[in-house]
């Protein structure tokens, strides 16, 4: 701890610690400071002034924000000499700011009404015209009302220091100064929806949530994001519908954690809810007969498919999203091994038969600031993991170099260094680079590996993680496999997996099953093998649990029963370094839709009788299973790896705003990010091939050969072009 | 002819040498004058800074450790913005070595090895002027790397601005070289701790800087004797307005204002002044009744409540209508604020808007109250001086004038012109759009 110092606020003697600031200290101390532009996680510029205070011995009021504190300082904060700075300052302020509060959207949470409230006058004195300002449009998800804008440049701010884009900035001098993308761009941040919450006033609001209530109207639910493998918390808002258990979602917002994301969310976190309340619920049990689908009462659907399960079961595989909760995958473990069905596994985009050793990795994100080198590998960590690339983001600005592998240069917001690498060769570059390193020590300092979604699936993932976590041995490295899903690891505790008696989605799609069990799963998009998993699932007796009723669903599946989305099922993640959160469900599920734990149930208990079983007393369970989980030691592999034999796979996951089928139907989102057309190949000779089949094909440098890169998820890789064919085009 | 900063005006290095230029840098250079003796001597001279806040320079130089790990700056502030002010332009034009000189020896002496001349972006001749000087220093060995045979390096690079007022801010003009937008930081840090690229920096005057070499070569004494008390040296001042010959002068502190105005030729028509800005139009003004044995000095300029700024004296006579001048004059305020911070984004504009409406005639005597009031709430509220420099002027017009503001507000036209307001700014605009 830094050293402690002495000093009085409005005659209150404090103690602080050398190096605070003292907007910060006076608030701990109960002596609030009134500041707009000031934000502790955010640079100090001091320009909106509000936070004047008298310094005894200085002649001028100072911010506070931008004063550090010092021994034996007297500050005042109520004396004349600060309360007429204060007063000034907010009369400037809202001279030219709109007083249109009741028709604004950020009335009732708003910095500015608060402040003006607390430290200004009651009686305006301007009688000039008012400026106004043009709006601009910043894409579908941030709104504006420019007018409004108080010009603290916190949003500027965290475009540079945080977000990593200069989109935005101050444009134009003395009251024509205003808040502009100058090229009339359009917002393009994966954390856009961040400034909504940094903006003070009303200037920067979000699009989807405009107009749509006021916020002493909802009731906050705590959650946790569905998206990533970080689980950032998230509070659910939700408004009433006449009755208290009828509501919906209406908006998300970040909860402050400071382990996991801080004050911040990622727009996909932030806006996904939209999907929740969209008219493509599905809204009852929908059975397929003649081709055609009927709806049907849960009761008999629920008896059709207990005896579906008694007749298939030996040949019968489970496939699970990796969105499901812990106390799902427990239910649907127990449910199915009891009727003998081992072939379970929720790690569907796998190409890679073997497993990859998946366990907690400790480092929290804060961590990653430390290391000296960072290499990611495969990843896309700007989209994939947005808490995460943050503090790659930071440690980069603390001088550590970062370096990328794969056969895609993706596009980040910190400088570093690409090594290109075909598919075929990724995990023998790897494996080189791993000896070079130890031979000539060419990662410096402190080394930390982040494997993303293209190692996740690439179909040689097991040697890759044993050749990384052998080096890591050796050198006291350390390493972290970043899963796609939200839970991943949670399943693998739960015993969502086919062990070693059962098959793997790989050996499933070899095998002819009879029936298939699909719980949030669009076997066309979420699988690492969408021909052959749709081939499966439309020739066997598919019964699908979805919250969506999507064309690729109808399409192969025969039984569809409406699940809750994670908003609105209690449950519980573990993120990637092991964290256990639980939360409570935000809303009653849509229409007929069931909770996946209560389906299960009810099923376990039609196919063997009744048992005493709370949601809390599984997500104990599942709690215990996993502290006293014992992760299997790594084997050492010490094959060398060769390049694989070439063929079209699908190598690369979805765009990270259509990772999950929730994603896929939250309308703003796929708005802000339409899905590209054109694909990408590295050389002339691929084009040539291939441009009679795909007319939007294009060269570009970001592509390793032999890869096309397609934005509807999809990377592809094959020996001889010209046998191409129409696989890509599964849609 | 002056006596420091414009005793030659010819920019060729022989001229310089011919005067006894560089002699005081290479007996820096071979030790012949200690460091410490030279900064003793800056400090003696109480030469202080040119530019318009007049802050001591010795005592700005001794901010900077010299034996201080890290590298160290110095910045030229040629960039001369201040209304009613040409007198670096003649430094830059006509003396361009004994500035290159002065930069070199201030340099030398704070332990930089980088300068950086920034000139306003209209001097292009200036800038031709000065590179052509360095070019030939640095040809003779006076500036480069190893100096004069030795193992010091000064470089000197040339800027120029893009044509923003408030770079001239010491700060802000760090913020330019930087490559950024020219808008002043919080201090503190100050330039000395944390300055240009977060290192510590130390920016005068480019006539300061000139002012140098000469003192260094003839002794603080003899700059202390060639002004007055508290104030020493020389200034330059540049009048302009209502006298017959608006020009630049090189002239002791301390000299009788009256002086001044008959090396101008008088004012104009024979008139009476009605009121003097004397320092640039940032400074307060003052009225034609208090010049009476007014000279321009610090203590002079004290006691009539006004500042020696940076020397850009403005003579208004009878017929000036200060309401219309004011206005004029917060025009230019209003276009040059920054727009960072809100009290002067906002209140330039409010003040303005007043003011134009006093113009129009719209206004009530009320107003006139408001006005002083708003440019009050400005001042020392915010990042940099700039508050100071609109509220200042705006308060000392209507504390000044008062009588002529109210006579405006209640009759809705000119105590001076009248109905027949003759030239107006605004209609002039309206008529270029």
């Amino acid at each position: 701890m830094s050293e402690k110092i002495e000093l009085s606020i409005n005659g209150k003697k404090v103690i602080a610690a050398k190096g605070e600031r003292l907007i910060d200290v006076a608030k701990r101390e109960g002596d609030y400071i009134p500041r707009f532009c000031y934000h502790p996680k955010l640079s100090v510029v001091a320009s909106c002034r509000m936070c004047l205070v008298d310094i005894e011995g200085m002649g001028k009021p100072q911010p506070a924000c931008a004063t550090y504190v010092s021994q034996d300082m007297m500050v005042r904060t109520q004396s004349k000499k600060a309360i007429d700075a204060q007063k000034a300052i907010m009369q400037f302020l809202l001279i030219n700011h709109p007083l249109n509060c009741p028709i604004c959207d950020q009335g009732g949470e708003c910095e500015l009404q608060d402040t003006a409230m607390g430290y200004g006058e009651g009686v305006s004195e301007y009688t000039e015209d008012k400026r106004t300002v043009e709006d601009e449009d910043l894409g579908p998800l941030v709104a504006t009302e420019m007018s409004l804008c108080i010009h603290c440049t916190r949003c500027v701010r965290f475009g540079k220091e945080i977000a990593g884009i200069s989109d935005l900035g101050l444009v134009g001098r003395s009251d024509s100064a205003m808040i502009s993308t100058y090229l009339n761009t359009g917002l393009k941040s994966e954390l856009s929806g961040n400034m909504i919450d940094l903006c003070p006033v009303g200037a920067l609001t979000s699009k989807p949530f405009k107009f749509k209530g006021r916020s002493w109207g909802f009731k906050q639910h705590l959650g946790i994001s569905p998206h990533d493998c970080v689980g950032s918390n998230l509070a659910y808002h939700t408004i009433a519908k006449g009755y208290d258990y009828l509501s919906d979602v209406i908006r998300v917002l970040p909860y402050h954690q400071p382990l996991l994301n801080d004050t911040w969310l990622s727009d996909r976190d932030r806006f996904s809810y939209e999907g929740i309340n969209s008219d493509k619920r599905l809204k009852k049990p929908l059975v397929k007969k003649g081709g055609q689908f009927e709806e049907i009462d849960w009761q008999d659907a629920l008896l059709m498919v207990s005896e579906k399960l008694k007749a298939h079961k030996d040949a019968m595989g489970v496939w699970v999203s990796s969105q499901a909760t812990c106390e799902e995958g427990y239910l649907i473990q127990s449910l199915f091994s009891k009727l003998g069905v081992l072939n379970i596994d929720a790690q569907l985009l796998r190409n890679d038969v073997h497993n990859m050793d998946l366990r907690p990795y400790d480092i929290p994100p804060e961590d990653i600031i430390s290391y000296d080198t960072i290499v990611l590998v495969g990843s896309n960590i700007r989209y994939e993991q947005p808490m995460l690339s943050i503090k790659v983001k930071q440690a980069f600005e603390n001088g550590a170099n970062v370096h990328s592998i794969g056969s895609i240069h993706h596009e980040y917001y910190f400088e570093h260094t690409h090594h290109m690498t075909p598919v075929q060769t990724l995990v023998k570059t790897v494996y080189e680079t791993c000896q070079l390193a130890k031979e000539a020590g060419i990662l410096k300092g402190k080394v930390l590996w982040i494997l993303g979604e293209e190692a996740w699936i690439h179909p040689q993932a097991s040697l890759l993680q044993s050749i990384i976590h052998n080096y890591c041995e050796n050198k006291s490295a350390s390493y972290m496999v970043l899963p796609p899903g939200a839970n991943t690891l949670g399943l693998l505790a739960a015993g969502c997996h086919p062990g070693s008696a059962g098959m793997g989605f790989q050996k499933m799609l070899d095998k002819p099953l009879e029936m298939v069990w699909m719980h949030q799963v669009d076997p066309l998009l979420d699988t690492a093998d969408p021909k052959r998993a749709y081939e499966q699932a439309k020739s066997a007796f598919t019964v699908s649990l979805s919250s969506f009723d999507t064309e690729g669903i109808r399409d192969c599946a025969d039984l569809i029963l409406p699940l809750a989305v994670v908003a609105e099922s209690p449950g519980t993640y573990i993120n990637y370094m092991g964290y256990v959160q639980s939360f409570k469900s935000a809303t009653a599920p849509k229409h007929e839709a069931k909770m996946g734990f209560s389906i299960y149930d009810v099923l376990y208990q039609i196919l063997f009788g009744a048992r005493e079983q709370k949601i809390e007393a599984i997500s104990k369970k599942v709690h215990h299973e996993y502290t006293n989980k014992k992760w299997p030691t790594i084997i050492e592999n010490l094959e060398v790896p060769k390049p694989i034999d070439a063929k079209w796979q699908r190598l690369g996951l979805s765009h990270h705003v259509r990772s999950d089928i929730q994603l896929r139907h939250a309308e703003s989102l796929q708005k802000a990010y339409p899905i590209e057309e054109v694909v990408y190949c590295s050389d002339q000779a691929t084009y040539d091939l291939m441009h009679k089949h795909l007319p939007n094909i294009q060269v570009s440098d970001k592509v390793a050969p032999g890869v096309l890169f397609y934005e509807r998820a999809t990377v592809f890789y094959g020996a001889s072009c010209g046998e191409v064919g129409l696989e890509i085009d599964h849609e | 002819m002056g006596k420091v900063c414009l005793r030659i005006q010819d920019p060729s290095l022989e001229a310089y040498l011919a005067i006894g230029g560089y002699q005081v840098w290479e007996k820096l250079i071979k030790g012949e004058i200690a460091l410490s003796d030279a900064l003793a001597e800056i400090k003696a001279s109480m030469l202080s800074g040119r530019g318009g806040a007049g802050f001591l320079t010795g005592l700005k130089w001794g901010f900077i450790n010299r034996e201080a790990a890290g590298e160290k700056y110095l910045i030229c502030n040629s960039d001369e913005g201040e209304p009613g002010t040409c007198k670096d332009t003649l430094i830059l034009r006509h003396n361009p070595h004994q500035l290159i000189e002065g930069m070199l020896i201030c340099a030398y002496v704070i332990g930089a090895g980088t300068c950086y001349n920034y000139l306003r972006g209209e001097y292009i001749r200036e800038f031709d002027a000065c590179e052509k000087a360095l070019r030939e220093a640095i040809e003779k060995g006076y500036c480069g790397e190893n100096i004069l045979g030795s193992d010091v390096t000064i470089h000197i690079h040339q800027l120029l601005g893009a044509g923003s007022y408030i770079v001239g801010e010491e700060t802000a003009m760090m913020e330019s070289i930087e490559g950024k937008r020219a808008m002043p930081r919080n201090k503190p840090p100050f330039p000395a701790q944390s300055g240009l690229w977060g290192k510590a920096t130390t920016i005068n005057n480019t006539e300061t800087l000139a002012s140098v070499p000469v003192i260094l070569e003839k002794g603080s004494q003899w700059f202390l004797d060639l002004g007055v008390n508290n104030s020493s040296g020389t200034k330059i001042f540049c009048v302009s307005g209502h006298v017959n010959n608006p020009s630049v002068h090189e002239l002791p502190m301390g000299t009788p204002f009256h002086e001044l105005i008959e090396l101008c030729g008088g004012v104009r028509h024979g008139r009476k002044i009605k009121a003097l800005i004397p320092g640039g139009t940032s400074m307060p003004v003052i009225p034609g009744d208090k010049l009476e044995g007014l000279t321009m000095d610090k203590d002079g300029l004290a006691s009539v409540n006004s500042y020696i700024g940076s020397g850009g004296v403005i003579v208004m006579d009878e017929t000036t209508c200060m309401v219309e001048a004011l206005t004029h004059m917060m025009r230019f305020y209003h276009d040059e604020s920054c727009g960072q911070c809100t009290p002067c984004r906002e209140g330039s504009g409010w003040i303005l808007k007043m003011l134009n409406r006093v113009m129009a005639g719209e206004a009530e005597i009320e107003l006139i109250a408001q006005i002083r009031e708003v440019a009050s709430k400005i001042e020392g509220r915010t990042i940099c001086a700039f508050g100071e420099a609109i509220s200042w002027p705006v308060t000392s017009f209507i504390d000044c004038f008062y009588d002529e503001f109210v006579y405006f507000a209640q009759h809705g036209h000119s105590m001076i012109k009248g109905d027949n307001k003759g030239f107006s700014w605004q209609d002039h605009m309206d008529r270029l759009n």
